[in-house]
């Protein structure tokens, strides 16, 4: 087979002439192996940078202590907000 | 069929975007295991299995999925897909609500529906059939090249974008996934026609015979094919499930002395690297359709034992350069690895995935033209049985880092390459030697398996005259 151009080819003598869409369809090919160098470049640069690309923003939970401060309890009279309970009798 | 004015660019448009999209569901596991193997304190093992477990279902799949678009269209099949993948997607992300409610596990119930989700994967042999059936054969090396490319890239993307753009929330990741699939069956149910006439798409429907089938599975052109293809797709498929936690693993140290400390960074750096493998097995893949015609136009047979008088001989010669250099390359991985080189290991995965998109180009190049009057069930067969390498690979990832301690885990693509992949070729160049009709040597005769019926292509036109 013989190619004349992108559009046209030639099979057993006989002249195929491709579709318009055809070109458009190699130009998509040549562009998907452009995309393809470009990702391996931006991945390798990635790791040698060491920078990662999120689109994502961290997200950061703020430091707080595992319970918070009681607050004093007016009705048991105690300043350190635990309730007093007195002893049930038997 | 549908009466619908259409135009057959459309309809590659929408199997290409179907197919992509289903394997961006059947991967977008794989580009959240670091998270998940984190949250539910997975080892190597199960890391290895999570990432197996999405090629489960393709071999017994795939060739049914072929029978399936031939028996009732591609577009019927494509939506089917696409409904209950895009389904159980959404099932899955919500595992943490209705686990409980069905009594299992929160872990179970994710990896189960997964599973299922998996299925997506069998889109490939519907696109194919699909695209067949519009094209012509001048132009079919390009649109199946532009749709298994373009397709393809799905799993890439999904390793690159989805850890960014969710983060550490693959629960979200699933629903918005499988809500796009179930759109996207919608746009199919309405403009996807199943053939350019009404005649090709019976002509399809009769194709389909179990006659045929077992006639195509004992062929050894078709076997050899399809380890052609398993040492090449199925490669592809099981490096884009287990490279995001092998990086994690065997590069943990290496990749957060490059500042990478957070698990979320830890993520995008692992899927980053995993993707260019991905990326140029994807998008390399036209390419090797347009070399191998370079090859073909040139009568290149550069190969000793290899037939060299076929029509399509010089493509036969230009799939096995490519097993060489995919055999090679698995080599150069494990010694990438073992220096312990990030860099290196990142730059050869690049060539590694070149080399698989010519295996897979190749390959698919060859297919149409040997078996020329049962390239669906040839394609479901070849596509499908193929996608076992996918499972075994990484299982065997797993074994060699659990057998010889984690340190170990580059060995194991050193130990495919020369324990199957040399013996797939030799057996590649064996079955490959015959000079004329390579696809009638098999067990069993072709009168034997198709009787007094020899083409369906002639019992296709034959029908219709005695109709009439």
């Amino acid at each position: 087979m013989r190619r004349y151009g992108m559009g046209s080819a030639v099979t057993d003598g006989e002249v195929h002439v491709h579709e318009p869409w055809y070109k458009y369809g190699i130009g998509v090919l040549f562009m998907e192996v452009a995309i393809a160098v470009a990702i391996s470049v931006f991945a390798i640069a990635m790791g040698l940078s060491g920078k990662p690309v999120a689109f994502q923003k961290h997200v950061e939970f703020a430091k707080k202590p595992a319970l918070a401060k009681p607050v004093a309890c007016p009705r048991s009279g105690r300043s350190d907000g635990y309730m007093s309970v007195a002893p049930v009798k038997p | 069929m549908k009466v619908i004015k259409t135009h057959k660019v459309e309809q590659l448009v929408m199997a290409a975007v179907a197919f992509f999209w289903c394997f961006l569901m059947w991967f977008a596991s794989a580009a959240f295991v670091p998270t998940i193997a984190s949250q539910f304190h997975l080892g190597i093992k199960g890391v290895a299995l999570l990432a197996s477990s999405a090629i489960w279902t393709a071999p017994l799949a795939r060739p049914v999925a072929g029978w399936l678009a031939d028996k009732i269209g591609a577009p019927k099949a494509f939506v089917m897909i696409l409904v209950v993948c895009g389904s159980f997607s959404i099932l899955s992300g919500m595992a943490k609500t209705l686990a409980p409610m069905v009594g299992m596990s929160q872990y179970h119930f994710l990896f189960w529906t997964r599973v299922i989700v998996a299925t997506a994967g069998v889109s490939f042999v519907i696109g194919v059939q699909h695209v067949a059936q519009w094209f012509e054969p001048a132009e079919m090396g390009t649109a199946e090249g532009l749709y298994a490319g373009t397709g393809n890239v799905g799993a890439g993307a999904g390793a690159l974008l989805l850890p960014r753009l969710y983060g550490l929330d693959y629960n979200t990741a699933f629903i918005h996934l499988g809500i796009v699939a179930l759109i996207i069956a919608g746009w199919v149910v309405w403009r996807g026609v199943p053939a350019k006439s009404a005649e090709q798409s019976r002509m399809a429907k009769k194709s389909a015979t179990l006659r045929d089938g077992v006639f195509v599975w004992t062929r050894y052109a078709a076997l050899a094919l399809m380890l052609a293809y398993a040492m090449s797709f199925g490669l592809e498929i099981g490096m884009d499930a287990w490279l995001p936690g092998y990086y994690k693993i065997g590069f943990g140290g290496a990749i957060k002395a490059l500042g990478f400390h957070s698990l979320q960074d830890v993520q995008i750096a692992a899927g980053s690297f995993a993707a260019v493998l991905s990326f140029n097995a994807s998008l390399f893949r036209p390419l090797s359709g347009w070399i191998s015609d370079i090859w073909q136009r040139n009568r290149w047979t550069p190969f000793p034992f290899l037939s060299k008088k076929l029509e399509y001989s010089p493509r036969i010669h230009w799939l096995m350069l490519s097993l060489l250099c995919i055999t090679v390359m698995m080599v150069m991985l494990t010694i990438a690895g073992m220096s312990g080189h990030i860099v290196a290991s990142v730059i050869i995965l690049a060539f590694f995935g070149v080399a698989l998109a010519f295996g897979t180009g190749g390959t698919f190049a060859i297919v149409p033209l040997m078996f020329r009057e049962r390239p669906g069930v040839a394609a479901g067969f070849i596509g499908g049985v193929s996608c076992i390498g996918g499972i075994v690979y990484p299982l065997i990832y797993g074994k060699v880092a659990t057998v010889f301690g984690p340190g170990a885990i580059h060995l194991g693509y050193a130990i495919v390459a020369l324990s199957l992949f040399i013996p797939f070729i030799l057996y590649f160049v064996w079955a490959m030697r015959w000079d004329v009709h390579p696809e009638e040597h098999g067990v069993g005769s072709k009168e034997r398996w198709l009787g007094a019926r020899l083409s369906p292509a002639i019992d296709g036109i034959a029908e219709p005259a005695r109709s009439e």
